[in-house]
């Protein structure tokens, strides 16, 4: 396990994590009154984060060999961009009785958790390296 | 004018408000942006650790403008008062 | 020049003609609303830590994992406020305690309003605490065997920072449930 963790890089683990993490928060779907539409939610909402998460990678990939005043109005644009194909997703997750918004709201901060466990395998990993 | 169209009115101010909330990311993001190019261009070697370490801070900070575009969304489309 | 007590009229008898519950409804969107615009804070200042951990790492790739925990440590706490905003709206939206309420209905729709008004507080403790986070992750990034100081230190600045914002909580759950314009 550790040697998997090192071996592919901290975007895709992370990318990974946020997938484990919409499984993790599946089940909780059995205790509302229609779990398809929560579980098809949550499936909805974090592909969407994770590829939302992709999408930025790319950006800041990109803006980081610019000069630093062109890089923060290119990332600005394209944050805002990213704002309204969210605004998009939450939309259709509304008007769309096939989605259950709570669970649609969960996928879409899946990749955020996942973001913030990482510290956690962080520490993990820098005592191996040292042992 | 019923009540409801008033309901209806305010949601849409309420919801123009909450969008307010989406420059704050939008600022930050940009900043981080800033410092990460001065920084690629003062080491370039280090570009791809430089890009990680933003991209994880960037990520965290989007998540507040999301909050605000729920709010906004649910009263445009799903309100609860009507 | 308009006369403004004859403005004040108007508006007054315009939203006299609505009942009770649509005026505290409608008070309640605007006050959803206004409460969100606290996610500002958070947003500004978790970028900041975010563009001062790449500058950290920038300087010393080698201490990358320390600066980014230290960086999202700091940016989880700085979210706190803008989740408290989030609350507030959702309680306005799905679980409006103004509606059962029996009061003059000026009261109860004023209130609805002030508890959005109240939480844009948030925005301070959002922008302080993410500085804090930058802050700390710089500092981490010059001295990495420090860390367990620094980031302590910084929880305990931000613990401080966090005050105002709970204050404004405080003022709008009074608001919502314990009126003190209320009977």
């Amino acid at each position: 396990m550790k040697m998997k963790m090192t071996n592919l890089s901290l975007e895709t683990t992370i990318m990974v994590g946020g997938g484990v993490v919409s499984l993790v928060l599946m089940p909780f779907g059995f205790i509302t009154a229609n779990p398809e539409t929560y579980i098809l939610g949550i499936l909805f909402g974090g592909l969407y984060s994770i590829l939302n998460f992709k999408l930025m990678q790319v950006t800041f990939d990109k803006a980081i060999k610019m000069p630093p005043v062109q890089a923060q109005k290119y990332i600005q644009t394209r944050y805002f961009l990213r704002y309204l194909i969210s605004g998009v997703v939450i939309y259709v997750a509304i008007i769309n009785p096939w989605l259950n918004i709570i669970g649609v709201i969960l996928g879409l901060i899946a990749i955020k958790i996942s973001v913030l466990m990482s510290t956690v395998l962080f520490k993990k990993n820098v005592s191996g390296n040292e042992a | 004018m019923t009540g409801i169209e008033f309901i209806k009115a305010c949601s849409a101010i309420g919801a123009g408000l909450a969008m307010i909330a989406g420059i704050g990311p939008g600022i930050g993001q940009g900043f981080a942006a800033g410092k990460g190019a001065e920084a690629v261009g003062r080491q370039p070697e280090a570009q791809s650790d430089i890009v990680r370490t933003m991209l994880l801070g960037a990520a965290v900070a989007e998540t507040t403008g999301i909050y605000g575009l729920i709010v906004a969304l649910i009263l445009l489309f799903a309100n609860p008062f009507i | 020049m308009i006369d403004m007590t004859n403005v004040v009229d108007l508006v007054l008898e315009f939203l006299m003609q609505f009942d009770a519950k649509t005026l505290i409804l409608a008070g309640s969107a605007i006050g959803a609303g206004l409460a969100m615009i606290c996610g500002i804070g958070p947003g500004i200042g978790q970028g900041f830590a975010a563009g001062k951990g790449a500058e950290a790492t920038g300087r010393n790739p080698k201490v990358m994992k320390d600066v980014i925990s230290t960086m999202l440590l700091g940016a989880a706490v700085a979210e706190t406020s803008g989740i408290l905003a989030l609350v507030v709206a959702l309680i306005l939206l799905f679980a409006n305690p103004f509606v059962a309420m029996s009061a003059s209905m000026w009261i109860l729709s004023a209130s609805a309003i002030a508890c959005g008004l109240a939480m844009i507080a948030g925005i301070g403790p959002g922008i302080g605490q993410g500085f804090a986070a930058g802050k700390a992750a710089e500092g981490v990034g010059l001295r990495p065997e420090l860390k367990g100081i620094v980031n302590r230190t910084m929880f305990l600045g931000q613990a401080v920072a966090q005050t105002t914002g709970i204050y404004a909580l405080i003022i709008a759950l009074i608001l919502m449930y314990a009126n003190p314009f209320v009977g």
